[in-house]
């Protein structure tokens, strides 16, 4: 089922040009980003059932301008009646007024030149294979309370479960002077979540759901209470690792949070304007071992951050960043590309209409390999398994890492023996970690739930993943 | 649009309902070190509607409900389609019945301020730190907002508040053996240049130190004093157990009259949910639900006195709500930080990012600043990390200085014992 493009933002096409040929009479480049986002989440709790608009749901615009000294954005979400007059005069106004501020103030530009655009015409419209109205809200809380309900059947320990979708259909509309591009996709994600007390022990499992699914997602939620009960049994049962270094093996969603958080926060290239990028010493260099190729990017795989062109109005691309273990190049939005003289990726994504574009990523992920996990596992002489995580932080700067991480199983000569460590804190050296990576498995797995910020806000939907690694690694 | 959307959630068929305007202008400016990079504004409307459906079943009176955003930009048809489908779908939602807040109405008062010269003054001061021995701002980026709020409901309800937030954004860098960095957001109400520029010089500061750090060593359990920023997240635990949803919901176990803390000896906690806070980011005289929020003693002497939380789970709990209070205070510790350092320990100022799980009481971030004391000698480090549970620190004690960080104001450090620490 096709996606279908938003009638809004095609009603206000008409005027977004009127607005931008008359800015462009001031300033030598002006863009219009237009968002029509609407969604619902869908939360059923053995507490409560919730039934809300998703947080992403938006409708706006920012325009973007180059007064021929650098770059002012205006985000707005109210138009007056069918005239842009009044609108384009605030525009203008505040402008200035930020030119005259900087200018008051002895404040040096940073020297961005204008954009050099060719003309691009773009009408993409994705597909899914059941449409958000194919059940009713009732329906859906239905499914969602049995996910529930089993849960509460299995376990007497288990105390408080969530099920939770959420359906997100985007429409996006960028215009310039050379462009004119429209899209619309569908992502959504669930979750899966119980919490479980033994004596005055509580803890908790949670498995994610993501793709540009839509309600084929409940199918796929269906059948995996029975594991989140047991990991959470598990888990009260759990003890302290001793802090020290490790052989492991990180299963796919901690390889994917090694690959963003690890590394992937420190190629985005507006770090290397600021100086704030290690990974500009490392430019060709070796930075992992060579079983390592790692990619980002919106086009080549089908996750929640996959789209036809990003924020700014560059196209999708795909990334290879790691190259048999070699740096070979960052991910750029459009002003850092243009400061640094390099292409756009196609990576300047934004929290919402409200905020201003970054260098971010979008799907990222280690290659699979040709190991198999089981001869992974038997190669270990003692270690342990990682499984899930609960968060993790970059450190483009200086390449720490910080991962924590749900539970280790714990390996002693090449066999489960059946003890859980947990919580993890996985922290150390990006290179060292990266160049200990010994096998890699022939599985691959992406997962795009929950959000990522660059340090502590600006919140985009990403994906990430790979296939089982083995490396060293320090956890405490 | 306020009133196109009243008359539709009326005609919707909905037994209530409740609608909040929020009405955002903002200025934005973002540095590389004492250039500008891009400026940016912002002027938004968000309608942010919740319809009420309530039902019966046998003696049982349940209230379903469906919460919607708005946009300005929405036509009648689009408005009255998103709306009626809100009322269809809080059909679906069966929880118990709770009440939303009694009418009242009131304008509260807001002191207007100089925005333009304040913002002027603030932007000086991001630019003269820029250089001092060997440290220096990377990067900042300074956003101001003034955001006016109005919220109404279906029994009458009608009140309205403005309020400033700041948020600034600073990582500064220092050259050593490598280049190294910190990162810092800093929250306020109105934009005050001297106490950003102080700020900013703390930083410079800290930086400094961990230009020279060196890799946190392998410790055993000696105690850990934090400082700052994630004095703020242990602490917030303790706030959050006492929340009347996180106790509705199972997570939390605490009881009136019971203690929130473990077996820990050392200092006994005082907590208080407080409305505002003197330039504080966060903070409303009312919470989401227009419900006026009433400062309050919530843990005392290590004690749960009071649940605190919103109107819904409040009267789940039967207790009388206090509101959502977005601020807290925690009393100070008799102990100087010098006092407290008088001992061998290990210091952490700057985690890579704090986790402190409200579920379970893990605690534990990777250290990107710290210093290893003896006693005599104080030594920088970075590396390594913090690990524990809240639930099971055999000591803690507070200080007697405070600060105000973000939403909490409270002691500046706290020593704790019974946390490992994983070094080299």
């Amino acid at each position: 089922m096709k996606t279908g493009q938003s009638v809004f933002l095609e009603a206000k096409r008409s005027l977004l040009k009127e607005l931008i040929s008359n800015l462009e009479s001031d300033f030598p480049y002006v863009s219009v980003l237009g968002t029509d986002v609407k969604g619902k989440q869908y939360n059923v709790m053995t507490t409560g059932v919730k039934i809300n608009d998703s947080m992403w749901s938006e409708r706006g615009f920012v325009l973007r301008l180059h007064d021929g000294k650098g770059y002012f954005e205006f985000s707005f979400n109210t138009i007056e009646g069918d005239s842009v007059e009044e609108l384009y005069q605030e525009i203008k106004e505040r402008a200035m007024m930020f030119r005259e501020l900087t200018k008051s103030q002895k404040i040096q530009q940073v020297s961005a030149p204008i954009p050099d655009e060719k003309e691009e015409s773009v009408n993409f419209e994705d597909e899914v294979n059941l449409a958000l109205d194919h059940q009713t809200p009732g329906e859906i809380i239905e499914r969602l309370t049995g996910m529930k309900n089993l849960a509460h059947e299995l376990s007497d320990e288990v105390i408080n479960v969530m099920a939770l979708m959420e359906n997100v259909q985007v429409h996006k509309l960028f215009l310039s002077g050379k462009k004119e591009l429209c899209q619309s996709y569908i992502w959504s994600q669930g979750y899966l979540y119980v919490l479980a007390r033994r004596d005055n022990k509580t803890k908790y499992s949670i498995k994610g759901f993501s793709g540009l699914k839509g309600l084929e997602i409940l199918d796929e939620m269906d059948g995996h209470i029975n594991e989140l009960v047991n990991n959470a049994l598990l888990l009260l049962s759990a003890e302290k690792i001793e802090p020290g270094v490790y052989d492991v093996i990180c299963s796919p969603s901690v390889s994917g949070l090694i690959a963003h958080e690890a590394f992937g926060h420190g190629v985005e290239m507006d770090m290397f304007v600021k100086g704030r990028a290690k990974a500009v010493e490392y430019l060709n260099k070796p930075v992992a071992s060579e079983l390592v190729s790692m990619h980002d990017g919106a086009a080549g795989v089908r996750e929640v951050s996959s789209y036809a062109f990003d924020d700014e109005g560059t196209l999708a691309s795909d990334t290879l960043v790691i190259e048999k273990g070699i740096l070979k190049r960052g991910i750029s939005d459009i002003c850092s590309a243009s400061i640094l003289k390099t292409q756009p990726t196609g990576n300047g994504k934004r929290e919402s209409f409200e905020r201003k574009a970054y260098a971010r990523m979008t799907n990222t992920y280690f290659s699979p390999g040709s190991d198999k996990l089981e001869d992974m596992i038997a190669s270990i002489d003692y270690g342990f398994l990682l499984e899930d995580y609960y968060s993790g932080m970059e450190d483009p700067k200086n390449w720490g890492i910080q991962c924590l991480i749900a539970y280790g199983k714990e390996i002693k000569n090449g066999q489960f023996t059946g003890k859980i460590v947990s919580p993890v804190m996985m922290t150390g050296y990006v290179p060292s970690l990266l160049k200990s990576i010994s096998m890699v498995s022939d599985d691959f797995e992406l997962s795009g739930t929950g959000a990522c910020g660059k340090g502590h806000k600006e919140f985009a939907k990403v994906s990430a993943g790979g296939p089982y690694i083995k490396a060293k690694a320090r956890l405490g | 649009m306020i009133k196109k959307i009243i008359d539709q959630l009326n005609a919707s068929g909905a037994t209530g309902w409740k609608l909040t305007e929020t009405v955002v202008d903002s200025q934005e400016y973002f540095f590389v070190k004492d250039k500008m990079d891009i400026g940016r504004a912002k002027k938004v409307q968000h309608y942010e509607a919740t319809v009420y459906v309530d039902f019966s079943e046998g003696s049982e009176k349940y209230r379903g409900s469906s919460s919607l955003t708005l946009s300005p930009l929405l036509n009648a048809n689009e408005l009255e389609e998103a709306i009626d489908g809100a009322v269809f779908a809080a059909g679906f939602v069966k929880n118990p019945w709770y009440p939303i807040t009694e009418a009242y109405s009131k304008d509260f008062p807001f002191e207007k301020i100089d925005l333009k010269k304040q913002v002027k003054q603030t932007l000086a001061a991001i630019v003269n730190a820029q250089s001092n021995t060997n440290a220096w701002v990377n990067s900042s980026e300074l956003f101001v907002s003034e955001i006016q709020t109005r919220i109404l409901n279906s029994n009458g309800l009608d009140c309205s508040f403005s309020k400033y937030q700041t948020y600034l954004e600073t990582i500064v860098s220092a050259a050593g053996k490598e280049e190294v960095e910190l990162y810092d957001d800093y929250q306020l109400s109105v934009p005050n240049s001297e106490l950003i520029g102080n700020r900013i010089s703390d930083l410079l500061t800290m930086v400094s130190e961990r230009s020279i750090a060196q890799a946190t060593p392998s410790l055993k359990k000696i105690p850990v004093l934090l400082t700052g920023e994630p004095v703020k997240e242990f602490l917030r635990y303790y706030l959050q157990q006492a929340n009347a949803q996180m106790k509705y919901d199972k997570i939390s176990e605490v009881e009136i009259g019971k203690s929130v803390q473990g077996k820990e000896s050392g200092d006994s906690i005082s907590l208080d949910i407080v409305s505002q806070l003197e330039n504080a980011y966060y903070g409303a005289p009312v919470d989401d639900d227009g419900f006026l929020i009433r400062s309050q003693r919530i843990i005392e002497n290590g004690l749960l006195k009071n649940y605190w939380g919103d109107i819904r789970y409040s009267h789940y709990l039967g207790v009388e709500p206090t509101g959502s209070a977005e601020n807290f205070k925690v009393f100070p510790g008799k102990a100087s930080v010098e006092e407290l350092r008088n001992q061998p320990h290990l210091e952490v100022s700057h985690f890579s990012a704090v986790d402190a799980d409200m579920t379970t009481g893990d605690f534990g971030g990777e250290i990107r600043l710290g210093w290893v004391a003896d006693g005599n000698k104080r030594t920088p480090v970075s590396g390594g990390s913090v690990t524990g549970n809240i639930r099971e620190i055999t000591s803690i004690k507070l200080s007697n200085e405070v600060h105000l960080e973000g939403d909490y104001f409270g002691p500046r450090s706290i020593l704790i014992e019974g946390f490992s620490i994983a070094g080299e």
